[in-house]
């Protein structure tokens, strides 16, 4: 028998064990091991009750041999061992009065709730162009002609100065928020003083001919989440930053101004084709330069 | 000074010197546990908790001032034998030069000595001259 079988000896190293138990495994390990051999080398097999007592009083208190082993106070480790985090953390939040949680509750929500909306909005997908498109004016559709610049095709029409000119397209909306088109992020029409006014239908209705002048518009108007609509830009035809025949201006993409929720972004549409306004040979000549004050359409 | 307060003055008094006295003694030659413990136990006053030893070799180990080894005996149960490091014998003739100092300069503080009025007399003529 050894004499850490005998009953006081294994009192004394369960107490050890339990007092170890706030020291990292490694060091606990290690201390219970010194320990043991200890008594094994105090203490023979056979070791009465007197014996015993005597080794143990003499080896100290369990929770002293472990309370020396902390780390000492003044030396740059603390003085008590680090509990787990997860026990650290659940100790903590047990410190925190009901109304501490409460009031920690409603700042999360005050801060995280409208957060979350915004990036919310913020996600959600910019409007498409649909690839249906006309010429607004009827002036414009027998005129338009097909011309290269740059690589990109062009659905060139005279410029008309002057004149309200401009094209319809379906865009359609792929977010599942309703997007309000409030107006134009860029002057498409060159040189006009006032940016191209853009409508939206306020329906969705594609017919087979007819439209887009078929249906009504309004400016500002809606386009419902999952949903197309005509989009009207129309711009006030300004000669003078065109200069001379085969020269044109043009866009092959729509930055709208949307806007989604409470926010309000540039997006930009790709048209797929430039429509532009070029000076044709043929075409209508301008009177003068002289004007600069371009009414809006 | 209540008996409480003496004990814990003479507790921080025992904690400081305990390490450089273990040093002392492995710098003699390799001891184990139980041997170092016994060792200690000789000098009256010194160990009051002989498993509070423990602790204080491992830190003494981490510190790079002692280091220990398995000796495997037919005779005897498999020990764990602790010896100093040279840096260990560096750091326990630094601490006997100022033990020297301080011990002296305690003692002539607290009048003790051939002469116990040395120290008295000392802090007067100090006083004077000063």
């Amino acid at each position: 028998m050894s004499a850490l079988e005998h009953p006081l000896v294994a009192r004394y190293l369960r107490e050890l064990d339990v007092a170890l138990d706030r020291l990292p495994p490694d060091a606990a390990a290690e201390l219970a091991e010194q320990i043991r051999a200890h008594l094994e080398e105090a203490l023979p097999p056979d070791a009465d009750d007197k014996a015993v007592a005597t080794v143990l009083a003499a080896l100290g208190p369990a929770s002293l041999v472990a309370e020396a082993a902390w780390p000492e106070v003044g030396t740059g480790r603390s003085a008590v061992p680090r509990e787990p985090l997860s026990r650290r953390i659940a100790k903590s939040a047990r410190k925190v009065p009901i109304t501490g949680w409460l009031v920690i509750a409603a700042l999360c929500i005050a801060i995280g709730l409208p957060s979350g909306t915004v990036i919310y909005w913020r996600t959600q997908s910019s409007l498409q162009f649909l690839t249906t498109s006309a010429w607004w004016s009827r002036a414009d559709w027998s005129h338009e002609v097909d011309t290269q610049a740059a690589g990109a095709t062009q659905e060139t029409v005279p410029i008309r100065p002057g004149q309200i000119q401009g094209f319809a397209i379906t865009i359609y909306n792929p977010s599942d928020m309703t997007q309000v088109i409030v107006g134009s992020a860029d002057n498409i029409s060159p040189g006009a003083p006032v940016p191209p006014q853009i409508a939206v239908s306020t329906t969705g209705t594609l017919r087979q001919s007819g439209e887009p002048h078929w249906v009504r518009y309004r400016i500002g108007g809606p386009i419902p989440p999952h949903s197309y609509r005509w989009v009207r830009v129309l711009w006030r035809s300004y000669y003078c930053y065109l200069n001379g025949v085969g020269s044109s201006q043009g866009t092959s993409d729509l930055l709208l101004r949307v806007r989604v929720g409470l926010i309000t972004r540039t997006e930009d549409i790709q048209l797929g084709t430039e429509y532009a306004v070029g000076v044709f040979a043929s075409g209508p000549h301008p009177a003068s330069c002289g004007s600069q004050a371009v009414p809006h359409p | 000074m209540s008996g409480m307060d003496r004990a814990a003055e003479t507790t921080e008094l025992r904690r400081g010197v305990l390490g450089p006295c273990v040093l002392a003694l492995l710098a003699e030659r390799p001891r184990f546990g139980l041997e170092l413990v016994r060792d200690l136990s000789q000098a009256d006053g010194l160990l009051t908790s002989e498993g509070t030893v423990y602790p204080l070799l491992n830190r003494l180990r981490d510190a790079g001032l002692v280091t220990n080894r398995w000796v495997h005996d037919d005779k005897t149960r498999p020990r764990r034998y602790y010896s100093i490091t040279d840096q260990g014998r560096e750091h326990l003739v630094a601490f006997r030069t100022d033990w020297s100092a301080f011990s002296a300069a305690v003692d002539g503080v607290l009048g003790i000595g051939a002469d116990p009025g040395a120290g008295q007399r000392r802090r007067r003529v100090g006083g004077e001259t000063g």
